[in-house]
Formats: C-alpha cells, sequence, structure tokens
C-alpha cells in the first residue's frame, strides 16, 4: 500500500487537533510532517498542542514552528471557539519531543525537493507558511502537488458574516497560494458546515474505549453548539461539532463522498469585507483559466462512518 | 369589495426583462401606477427613455406620467450590456412609434411630485439602477415616510453575474445602492439567487405566443432575444429577472423568502457592487432586506401568460 505523502499544516486548535487524530489512521495518505502557523490561537500554543498530540498518539511524525503573525496583518484569534490555549480547557501531557531545527518554510520546501514532485499539502490554517515558503523558493510550485485548504466562504462567514477566519487572518497569504499556480481543492464552511457530528453520533466514539478516542470524543463534546437554522446547511436545534478540519483532511484522503468543481477562486484583499473568497462558480462571469476546484458538498451520514471507521482502528 | 391597489412607481432601464415586468405590472388590477421613470443601465438613457415610451405606447398606457431619469451613476463611470440587451436596448422585435410624450419633469422631481401629492405611502419598483432612487433619498430625506417599500430586482446573495460575486444593476452604481439599502425602507429583493431560477423556456415562449395579440407576440419575440445570449452559456431558459420584483408585490404566494441584513460593498479588486447577506447573523444589524429566494416557476410562467391576454382587449 502506497500512501501518498501530506504535510499538514495547522493551527491547533479543537478541529486541527481531530484533524491530527485522524490522520495517523488515514488509508490513503501518510503524513511526513506537521506544520504550526499562527491562527486560531498564538503559534506557542499551535506548536506546542501540535507537538502534544502528536507524541500523546505515538505518531512519529516532525513537527515544525511557522509564521508567528500574518504576512502584513495583526494577527487574529479564535479562543472563543478553542479555548485560551487552543485545547478548549484540556490538558495533555508536556511534549518531551520538541520543533525540527528548520523554520515550517524552510522544512517544507526540503521535503517537497526530497519527494521530486509528490508532496501535496493539507492546509487548515491562515496560508502564511505555504505563502512564505512560495515567496521564499518560488520554485515550490512546481513540486507540490496538490494544496486542499479549509478556507474561505461562499455564502457567508464565521469571522465576519461575509468572511471564514483562516483567509480572513491572513488574506494576502491565501491571494499569494491561489495565485501560485499550484492545483488546489477549496474546502469553504459551506462545505464544512456539513460536515458536522452530533452530541447522539459521538456516544459511539465514546464507546471506543481507549485513550486517543476518548481524548478526540472529550474535545469534540466541548467544541458542540447549538446550530441556528439561518444558515442554509443547518437545522435550527441540532447539537453538534464543526468538524471543519476533518473534512479537509478526509476529502484529501478519498474525494469519492463529495462533490467537486473546477472553477476560478481567488479573495478580495481589499476593503471591509477583505478576506471574503471570490468564486466564478456560480456565476455567468466565467473566468478563461480556472485555478482550482472548489469543494461543495459531502455526504454527511458517509462522513460521520468514515470518522468511526478511521478512529476505530485505535 | 374590490381589494385597494398598491400606488407603485415603476423605475427601469428597458432592458426585456424590464418591459415584461410593466407588461405584468400594467396587466394587474392590484397596482395603481403613479408614474414611470427611465434610468440609465442596460442602455443609455436616451435609449432607455424611447424604449419606455415605446413599450407603454404598445401597452396602451394612458394618463400616467413619464419621465426621463438619471443619465449616468452617482459616482462611478457609465456602463451599459448590449451584449444581453442589443443595441437598442430591446432588440428583436419592431417597436410601435411612441404616441407619448415626457412630462418635463426630470425622473427624481417626477418621484418627487408623486410622493409630495399622495396621501398614503408609495411602493418603488426600480428594475434597473438605483441612481434615481438614490438621488431621491438624498436630495428629499423628508420624504422617507412617504415610501412603503422599495421592492427591486437587484444583487445576487450566492454570486454574481457581470463579475464573480457583482450582479450588473448594483454594480453599475453600488454608491446608490448602498444608499438605498442604508436607508431604513423596508426593501424587497428580487436578486440572481430567485430569478435565475424564473426562466422561460422555448415551451413556454410558444405558450405566450399562442395568446397572439400584438403584446404576447412582442413578449415572445423579446424573451427570443433574450434567450439567445443565455443559450449559449448554459441556461435552460431566458432568466427573466426584473418581473419578479413585480411579482412580489401582486402575487406573493408563489415566492419563497427571508428576512436579512444586506451589506452592499463598493470597493475592492472582486467586490465592487457585491450584495453581502449575513446568514449568521454576525453584523449585529437588524434585516434591512427580505430576500426572495425561490419562486414557483411554472406559476410564473402562467402569470406572464396571463397577463399578456389582458392586452386582448386594447385598442391602439
Amino acid at each position: 500500500m502506497n500512501r501518498r505523502p501530506i504535510i499538514i499544516d495547522c493551527d491547533p486548535g479543537y478541529d486541527d487537533i481531530q484533524a491530527l487524530i485522524l490522520a495517523k489512521q488515514c488509508e490513503n495518505v501518510r503524513v511526513v510532517a506537521v506544520t504550526a502557523v499562527s491562527g486560531n490561537v498564538a503559534l506557542k500554543y499551535t506548536e506546542k498542542n501540535a507537538l502534544a498530540i502528536t507524541e500523546y498518539l505515538g505518531f512519529d511524525v516532525p513537527v515544525a514552528s511557522g509564521a508567528e503573525r500574518p504576512l502584513f496583518r495583526d494577527p487574529l484569534f479564535a479562543e472563543e471557539h478553542h479555548g485560551e490555549e487552543g485545547l478548549l480547557g484540556m490538558n495533555l501531557p508536556e511534549p518531551s519531543k520538541k520543533v525540527v531545527d528548520k523554520k515550517a518554510w524552510d522544512f517544507i520546501y526540503d521535503i517537497a525537493v526530497e519527494l521530486k514532485g509528490e508532496l501535496e499539502i493539507v492546509a487548515v490554517g491562515p496560508l502564511t507558511n505555504i505563502a512564505i515558503a512560495l515567496m521564499k523558493y518560488p520554485e515550490l510550485k512546481d513540486l507540490v502537488k496538490t494544496i486542499y485548504i479549509m478556507g474561505g466562504a461562499i455564502l457567508s462567514g464565521n469571522s465576519r458574516f461575509s468572511t471564514e477566519f483562516n483567509i480572513h487572518v491572513d488574506p494576502e497569504a491565501a491571494k499569494r497560494v491561489f495565485e501560485s499556480g499550484i492545483p488546489f481543492y477549496l474546502c469553504p464552511l459551506d462545505l464544512t458546515r456539513q460536515s458536522y457530528i452530533t452530541d447522539e453520533e459521538i456516544v459511539k466514539v465514546e464507546e471506543m474505549g481507549n485513550k486517543e478516542t476518548k481524548f478526540f470524543a472529550d474535545i469534540t463534546k466541548l467544541s458542540m453548539v447549538t446550530f441556528s437554522g439561518n444558515l442554509p446547511q443547518r437545522k435550527d436545534g441540532i447539537v453538534g461539532s464543526n468538524m471543519h478540519d476533518p473534512c479537509t483532511l478526509l476529502f484529501a484522503d478519498d474525494n469519492s463522498i463529495f462533490d467537486f468543481e473546477e472553477c476560478y477562486i481567488n479573495v478580495e484583499t481589499f476593503g471591509k469585507n477583505a478576506g471574503k473568497t471570490v468564486t466564478d462558480c456560480y456565476s455567468d462571469k466565467q473566468a478563461e483559466v480556472k485555478n482550482g476546484y472548489l469543494v461543495k458538498s459531502v455526504d454527511r451520514k458517509a462522513f460521520v462512518e468514515r470518522v468511526y471507521s478511521l478512529l476505530s482502528k485505535y | 369589495m374590490s381589494k385597494k391597489r398598491i400606488p407603485v412607481i415603476l423605475d427601469g432601464d428597458p432592458g426585456h426583462d424590464d418591459a415584461i415586468a410593466w407588461v405584468l405590472a400594467f396587466a394587474s388590477d392590484m397596482l395603481d401606477i403613479k408614474a414611470v421613470t427611465s434610468v440609465s443601465g442596460n442602455v443609455n438613457i436616451d435609449q432607455t427613455t424611447k424604449n419606455t415610451l415605446e413599450v407603454l405606447t404598445l401597452l396602451g398606457v394612458k394618463d400616467v406620467p413619464i419621465a426621463r431619469g438619471c443619465t449616468k451613476p452617482l459616482i462611478g463611470p457609465f456602463f451599459d450590456a448590449p451584449s444581453v440587451h442589443g443595441e437598442s436596448g430591446l432588440d428583436g422585435p419592431v417597436m410601435p412609434e411612441s404616441k407619448l410624450e415626457l412630462c418635463g419633469l426630470h425622473g427624481v422631481d417626477l418621484m418627487i411630485k408623486v410622493l409630495e401629492e399622495s396621501e398614503e405611502p408609495v411602493t418603488l419598483v426600480p428594475t434597473g439602477p438605483l441612481t434615481n432612487v438614490a438621488l431621491l433619498l438624498i436630495t428629499r430625506p423628508d420624504l422617507k415616510d412617504k415610501i412603503e417599500r422599495i421592492s427591486l430586482m437587484g444583487g445576487g446573495l450566492l454570486h454574481g453575474n457581470w463579475t464573480y460575486a457583482a450582479e450588473f444593476n448594483i454594480l453599475v452604481d453600488p454608491e446608490a445602492a448602498k444608499f438605498v439599502f442604508e436607508s431604513g425602507i423596508p426593501i424587497i429583493m428580487a436578486g440572481l439567487d430567485v430569478t435565475e431560477k424564473s426562466y422561460i423556456t422555448s415551451e413556454d415562449i410558444d405558450k405566450i405566443r399562442a395568446v397572439s395579440n400584438e403584446v404576447a407576440v412582442i413578449v415572445a419575440d423579446w424573451i427570443d432575444f433574450f434567450y439567445k445570449f443565455h443559450r449559449d452559456i448554459g441556461y435552460l431558459g431566458a432568466p427573466v429577472h426584473d418581473p419578479v420584483a413585480i411579482v412580489a408585490l401582486i402575487n406573493p404566494d408563489i415566492l419563497e423568502m427571508r428576512e436579512l441584513y444586506v451589506e452592499i460593498e463598493t470597493e475592492g479588486e472582486f467586490l465592487r457592487g457585491a450584495t453581502l447577506g449575513d446568514y449568521s447573523s454576525l453584523s449585529g444589524k437588524a434585516p434591512n432586506v427580505t430576500a426572495i429566494t425561490n419562486i414557483d416557476r411554472e406559476a410564473y410562467v402562467d402569470m406572464i401568460v396571463e397577463a399578456t391576454k389582458k392586452y386582448s382587449e386594447v385598442t391602439m
């Protein structure tokens, strides 16, 4: 079995943690490195959480530390959704392992060179690390096969009503990545809001009875909110956890339960809606050159089944 | 027990779909049409004004004051849409020569006159760029209370058509749209979200043509022309946008709507003219728009067919 090599660039964050727990068991991709970026919480927490969770899982994968702040803008955090230190108040044992002796962008580049064009990146935080890598090593665009991005909002956002957090935090970085020429798949909120797990469904994970799945179940339960039917993807009153980052990872692992379409995607970098993603996917106005793919929908039941199936391997 | 008619001012840039909106409006016994004003948009103001007079002549309109409105957007440059509507703005059938005359007032002044003279609040139905309506509100804020609501065609919450994010009417004059959307006057928005579902197929066009009076044949010809552009980009029929703003007033039962706050973006590389909807209730602002989200398309087609039948009695 030849699993495709991926780097996970992330900002843990509860849903990054969910994704990392799932990542160890993925069937079609294998994680060759984890890189941390400032995002949901400050870099000192995201890198520590990345180290702590991989060690807790016995997941032998190097962790590199990346950007402390967005390219040109002041940092924004999302502590209200992730807790002050990113784990919703939960604790992991102090990690004994350390970050590698290279910054994220250098580590990404070195791995890309080594893998001779086979590397794929799953980017589930602000795109600062990837943008810096592309700025420093323009030839990287020919060395990365695909990027899977959790980010953006087509109809409605979360950080502002028009913007999704990851792209909103560093719009210029997102623009650099979208315009890089590397094929990418964008998993926007419109998609990831479809990939939730409910309070009833998490019980099955709780019953698996080992420490890895217990941590998954516990942090997932802490992240649960009551949904509002105002959002098109939602029914009023359902209690669930938004699994934004796992959605993107599982798409990278196996896209068979998703619908996606090739289109043009970019991001506004001016005005008060800077960070709002735009696409020609639904417009009469069509771009002549398509630069990526918009992932539009997922079979939620099948998605939850895959989460169960991967977690049951612990 | 006749129902009280809704006093309205029609404001448009005809335009095939503006013209069909007006076919619906003048055929309805629910509307009391106080004035019709033209605005620059699909084509230039000379042409939209000429088209206005010819369309209203075709419909046998008498005793409704008509005025020519704004020549260009409030701030931005003029641009038009000849690729969609043809050079005249109403390409296709030969139109009857106008037997009507303009009332002599500027379009905005005619709106002011109607509002001042009306005892009850009037509904505005703009189906072009919002330049006239914005200028009305800028120059006479005291008349806001005389406006019941604004039922408009414009914008798109999911997507645009002239750019990725912006719909034509809003893109032409985003500053005007922003002023109108922030005015506090209740807005019913027939955006692309519903109007692209409001398409008329070739079979539907045959049904309209079969009514076989002059208006019906010309409406069929208009939609035929309008469909040519849209067929090439993959539509199942011609999206006849503007009449949905009239349907919202005379037959809202065939529509689905929801209230939300909508922001008009006037800046940006991609977002100028975008209508951004606050689905996630993060703006902290009360809804300013009732957005139409869906339509019973078959019923919509029936309304257009039935409206054209009303013109069988018209003697020119």
